[in-house]
């Protein structure tokens, strides 16, 4: 009469494991042409900084567009040849890959259910950026000292 | 025809892991070449010009005077491009005057170097407003090639 909670615990620790075993870095990108979810005007609305203690954020308000075949990035480049590989990574993998470089800001913002688009914006000859897709209008553009986190509006 | 110079090749080189490494993640210490740092992006390129080079930091890189020469004119394609550790005036005008990490990558052009960003593996058009304006260097590779 124990065997089946026996077992169970062992499918909960194989579980586990097997989860964490999962290589992310090695979830292959794809998808060139981008998805739907990524295409529109897109807001900075916070700054999301390792230490932001006196630092005014100016780039609060910066649109992005993000077109099928173009985008117009303020931070980089506006690119007339545009193509966005991407892939899907666990939410609950996202700190797991960006951890160490993510500001503490972005960690609430990471959904943990479901999964997170990871996508390049490449030009011509390769990428000038990345932004993870997070869902529901929202996504987080990485750049050097911060990243900032970004809105798509409602009616791009 | 002449044969490509070094630095022609190592730019070269820079442009094709733009593509062989565009879903590489940043990560220092590196992890793998799917995650890895600036200077290892560096020694991945000059790699291909000699198997032999061994992975320095990107401030060994600029100390290292046996394998790397100061350019004091304009840069040219395949020369290694330095930013010392120290403040960034896009963030200073900011009102953040901390000090940030130094960087290394690889000219491409008179106008574009190629590195691991905190973005990714990426090209950077410059002039631009966050790293061009920091104190940079310029060192060419004068190292063994084969």
């Amino acid at each position: 009469m124990k065997l089946a909670p026996t077992i169970a615990f062992l499918v909960g620790i194989s579980a586990s494991v097997g989860n964490a075993a999962v290589n992310v870095d090695a979830i292959p990108m794809g998808n060139p042409q981008g998805t739907p979810e990524m295409f529109g005007t897109w807001t900075v609305t916070k700054v999301l900084c390792r230490d932001c203690a006196g630092r005014r954020p100016e780039e609060v308000g910066t649109k992005f567009t993000f077109a099928p075949t173009s985008f117009t990035d303020p931070f980089s480049i506006t690119c007339a040849n545009a193509s966005y590989p991407n892939r899907a990574i666990p939410g609950d993998q996202v700190m797991k890959l960006f951890g160490s470089n993510l500001p503490k800001s972005a960690k609430n913002l990471i959904p943990q259910k479901g999964s997170v688009i990871d996508a390049r914006l490449a030009c011509d000859k390769g990428p000038v950026g990345r932004v993870l897709f997070l869902g529901d209008d929202k996504a987080i553009y990485l750049y050097e000292g911060e990243d900032y986190f970004i809105e798509r509006a409602k009616t791009p | 025809m002449l044969p490509p110079s070094t630095g022609a090749k190592l730019a070269a080189s820079a442009e094709n892991f733009l593509i062989t490494y565009g879903e590489a993640r940043y990560a220092s210490p590196p992890v793998s070449d799917r995650a890895f740092d600036c200077s290892y992006f560096v020694w991945l390129v000059i790699r291909t010009v000699n198997p032999h080079f061994d992975r320095e930091a990107s401030g060994a890189i600029a100390a290292d005077r046996l394998r790397f020469q100061p350019v004091l004119g304009a840069p040219e394609a395949g020369d290694i491009v330095y930013f010392p550790p120290g403040p960034v005036p896009y963030e200073v005008k900011k009102g953040r005057k901390g000090n940030y990490p130094g960087h290394v990558a690889i000219m491409v052009s008179a106008s574009e170097f190629i590195g691991m960003q905190s973005s990714g593996v990426g090209r950077v058009h410059v002039p631009d407003t966050w790293w061009w304006p920091r104190t940079k260097e310029f060192y060419r590779y004068i190292g063994p090639t084969q």
